[in-house]
């Protein structure tokens, strides 16, 4: 299964113009469970599909009380930079979608 | 919820504090039902934030308010008069940037609200706007303000030049500022702010009544965004919190709505790189033991907030350095061929542009292809970086040290892009489709960048700030 098929909310925005923050969320407590075990939600991952150096990732949490996962890492290009096509950094969230859950 | 008794002084109050956050931000809309519902609660405040970053440095830089004036207005006409009728205080921040500049609007828009109204209102304002000339000092004096995040734009220690350098610096005012002007001045209609930290505009009464330092950063936290944090969301609702000792309430005031403990643990993940903990002046909120629980339909309680001190009191300034003069062109291309090719043809294009504009000095402008329908959204985190689609589109963004400059660039660029010729081009008339005039070059304005974006050591919270109590409309 990908993670838009098991996920309710998968969404991005910046925290702060330097780092980008995302959040999933979902309704189903197996899917959240079924996520969390995988362990598919890594820094390894997150620097992998967005081709950034694992160093970047600030963290990744995953919080049972609301089922959510939150992932955070700092930006290649800052949201102001003169090349950066993204100021409110709230669609960063694509290359999530695709990911393969076992 | 129990109705109560409206206070009209400043009477400490142990027990609990109803306060209600209006909006998500002022100008985003304030409903004036859920209002009305709030205030038979018995609100002891009104609170509602309007300053942000997450429209980019163009406002702090240029002093223009995020939201338009006739929003901002419609908002605080709402809050104002709200907060006169039940006759308790509201506490804003507004105009967006927290340049002074916007704070001043703001004063103006809420001056000339108690004019048509027929109100008379002592109202305190927080000026935001930091003298660079102190900044100086302090940190010629050996102050380090160290960046808060670790981008290699930042310095990691400012610099005087820096500081020198930039356009315009605020500073994030803290609730210690907003609880010594009410404390000094009792009966204050409101609290005007430019910049704040969103969180302080609501903690700054519980704190001010000795509520736990915790549970009251957290309140502030949940209730920053109005019913935001409620479900369904809306970011032109409001959302009522009640403090107490050891927990507080949450419940949005439009029966469309109800916070659920998803709802409000969701929110805390909003636009924060940190679910569990998160930096403050003077501390740490530690959320990471907290609990939510259903108390009725609509209303969540929360529970087990943590507040980790630091051992200075450190306050976040942000500075803007004007980076340059932007000039747009925005343009389709549905030709197969082309978009077949658009690599190469770019590539082509700029050498010819770099060549034409060789004369001028090495890092005046920047020209930018920013091809949509191929990874213009994403860049270098784009997994799929090729044209998939039939038509696509080509913003050619070009940043120069005038106006005028990056307009001729701009205008050089989109006519080279759009008569050059490439292997097996039929549309030898002209490559690019440009939707309206003017199409060559869109003079955008004035291009700036976050330079600071620090953490300044203070001896005292309210030491950078202008305060001062104005009585309205005036004259």
């Amino acid at each position: 299964m990908k993670l838009k098929d098991l996920a309710s909310v998968i969404r991005s925005k910046n925290a702060s113009p330097f780092i980008t923050t995302l959040d999933m969320f979902f309704e189903d407590e197996s899917n959240y469970d079924r996520v969390k075990s995988s362990g598919v939600i890594s820094t390894e991952t997150v620097a992998r599909v967005y081709k950034i150096p694992e160093a970047s990732v600030v963290g990744v949490w995953f919080v049972d009380a609301c089922r959510g996962i939150k992932v955070s890492f700092l930006k290649p290009r800052a949201a102001d930079d003169v090349v950066s096509g993204d100021l409110y950094g709230a669609q960063q969230n694509a290359p999530l979608l695709e990911l393969e859950v076992t | 919820m129990p109705h109560a008794d409206r206070p009209q002084t400043y009477e400490p109050r142990t027990d609990e504090l109803r306060i209600y956050s209006a909006t998500s931000f002022v100008g985003h809309g304030v409903d004036e039902e859920s209002v009305e519902r709030a205030l038979s609660y018995g609100v002891h405040a009104i609170v509602a934030q309007g300053t942000t970053t997450d429209a980019g440095p163009y406002y702090l830089g240029t002093g223009k308010p995020v939201m338009a004036e006739e929003a901002l207005r419609c908002d605080l006409e709402i809050i104002v008069c709200s907060a006169h009728k039940a006759g308790v205080p509201f506490i804003v921040s507004a105009g967006g940037s927290g340049s002074d500049l916007s704070t001043a609007l703001s004063l103006r828009i809420i001056a000339d609200i108690c004019r048509e109204c027929g109100l008379r209102l002592k109202v305190g304002v927080v000026w935001s706007e930091i003298d660079p000339d102190w900044l100086v000092d302090r940190i010629a004096g050996g102050v380090e303000a160290r960046r808060i995040v670790p981008a290699l734009r930042l310095e990691e220690r400012l610099s005087c030049e820096t500081v020198k350098k930039c356009k315009r610096i605020v500073a994030q005012v803290g609730p210690e500022v907003v609880m010594r002007l009410l404390s000094a001045n009792p009966g204050l209609d409101g609290v005007l702010c430019g910049r704040a930290l969103d969180v302080g505009l609501y903690a700054a009464l519980p704190l001010m009544h000795g509520f736990d330092k915790g549970l009251s950063m957290h309140f502030g936290k949940i209730m920053e965004d109005g019913s935001l944090a409620a479900t369904p969301g809306s970011g032109n609702d409001g959302l009522l919190g009640i403090i107490r000792k050891d927990h507080f309430d949450v419940m949005p005031m439009s029966p469309k709505r109800r916070c659920t403990p998803e709802s409000v643990v969701g929110h805390a993940f909003y636009e924060r790189s940190d679910p569990s903990r998160e930096a403050n002046p003077g501390g740490a909120l530690d959320i990471s033991g907290s609990t939510y629980v259903q108390l009725d339909d609509r209303t969540v309680r929360v529970t087990g907030s943590g507040w980790v001190p630091d051992p200075e009191y450190r306050v976040k300034l942000e500075g803007v350095t004007r980076i340059g003069y932007r000039s747009v062109c925005i343009a389709g291309v549905r030709d197969p061929q082309f978009i077949r090719n658009v690599d190469v043809i770019l590539d082509e294009c700029r050498e010819i542009v770099c060549h034409y504009f060789r004369t001028l000095p090495a890092g005046s402008y920047t020209l930018t292809f920013r091809v949509y329908g191929r990874d213009a959204v994403l860049g270098a985190c784009e997994p799929v970086p090729v044209v998939e689609g039939h038509e696509i589109c080509i913003l050619i963004d070009v940043v120069a040290d005038s106006q005028q400059r990056a307009d001729s660039i701009c205008s050089f660029t989109s006519s080279t892009v759009s008569h050059h010729g490439f292997p097996g081009r039929l549309s030898t008339a002209g490559n690019l489709a440009m939707p309206f005039s003017p199409g060559r070059a869109i003079s955008v304005g004035e291009v700036y960048q976050f330079s600071v974006w620090h953490a300044l050591p203070l001896e005292d919270p309210c030491e950078p700030f202008r305060t001062e109590v104005v009585s309205l409309p005036g004259e």
